[in-house]
């Protein structure tokens, strides 16, 4: 239990880290940032979990684990979810979530139809931008490539494309 | 070895995955069987009714082999279930819904694997793209519809509040 409770509060120190990042840096790749500075608080997290007592001062001994290394590997397991899981995913959609950028346009703008939303899409961006940011992802990624117009999917994205439609036949998602 | 049988933690661990296991089995066998609508509920009520089912195991593990009680062991299996949920569920979302997959899997089924960039912006960056979202949003009700219009409801303008203050808070910039 003091592994959990160790890694909720890694996890606000972690998001109190990125947001100070955030504001004063000028930070071009964020997620990878993120992702670094996360990496940089592991060390962290074992030393505070290491110096501690095993019932912080105030667990019982129902909820305290005998073999520490067992609940420092599951604090750590929790830190892990808690940030790839929640503040990145947090990130992405605040950063690229298409149904949240209409929620919010509509929430701001208010009542607007299907063509309006196409063009009002993320301040005015409209959705080609939208797409055409998706599309720099997949080619930064060498997944596809894109030449006079047209789009190609490259050796990687075939092999991509055939787990992601096997994965989609499992889940059967159309 | 008998360290490892001896700890709590790691017993509900184990026990988490395995039953995560399940839920994961159980949510593949549910859509090919069911026709379900509302998927992220229904995921919702397996991962719960997994859970329970995790807590039961530890609690009779804890009763026939002396774990020195149930409760950690029981929150052990909730929390790594939880964590994988939290860790699975953006990975379901983009094997589901993202258009950067959708974009792959169409360029996939043509031949020679090459399509003209208006053909993808007319499927992916329009409106009946947008209409195909909008509707999930409203089965969810984030979104109400009337007629042809539009409006964000009030779940809806809430979580667009949060994650404004979010985005404001990080400097994201409009995004999308």
């Amino acid at each position: 239990m003091k592994g959990i409770i160790v890694s909720a509060v890694m996890a606000l120190v972690c998001f109190c880290a990125l947001t100070i990042g955030f504001r004063t840096l000028r930070v071009r790749r964020r997620a990878a940032f993120m992702v670094g500075l996360w990496f940089l608080t592991v060390p962290a997290f074992v030393i505070v979990h290491r110096l501690t007592p095993a019932n912080l001062g105030l667990l019982p001994a129902s909820l305290t684990e005998p073999w520490p290394l067992a609940d420092l590997l599951l604090g750590l397991f929790a830190y892990a979810a808690v940030f790839f899981g929640g503040i990145l995913q947090l990130y992405n959609l605040a950063d690229r979530g298409l149904s949240l950028r209409v929620l919010i346009d509509l929430a701001a703008a208010g009542p607007m139809t299907v063509d309006q939303l196409v063009k009002a899409y993320s301040a005015g961006q409209g959705l080609r931008w939208m797409y055409a940011k998706r599309l720099e992802g997949l080619i930064d990624h060498d997944l596809v490539r894109c030449d006079g117009g047209c789009v190609t999917l490259t050796a990687s994205g075939r092999r991509t494309a055939i787990v992601f439609a096997w994965l989609q036949r499992a889940l059967r998602i159309e | 070895m008998s360290e490892i049988g001896r700890s709590p933690t790691l017993v509900g661990v184990f026990v988490g995955v395995g039953w995560f296991l399940v839920f994961l089995s159980a949510q593949v066998a549910a859509f090919h069987v069911l026709d379900i609508r509302e998927r992220f509920r229904a995921i919702v009520a397996l991962l719960t009714a997994t859970m329970v089912g995790a807590v039961l195991t530890t609690t009779t593990l804890a009763h026939i082999d002396r774990l020195g009680g149930s409760v950690l062991p029981a929150l052990s299996g909730v929390v790594t279930m939880a964590c994988l949920w939290v860790l699975y569920m953006p990975f379901y979302y983009v094997i589901a819904t993202s258009l950067s997959v959708r974009t792959l899997l169409m360029l996939a089924s043509v031949e020679e694997a090459t399509l003209p960039l208006e053909q993808l912006e007319a499927r992916f960056a329009s409106a009946a793209m947008l209409h195909e979202r909008l509707a999930t949003m409203t089965t969810y009700r984030n979104v109400a519809a009337h007629g042809a219009v539009f409006t964000a409801t009030s779940k809806g303008k809430a979580t667009a509040a949060v994650f404004g203050v979010l985005k404001r808070l990080w400097e994201l910039g409009p995004g999308g």
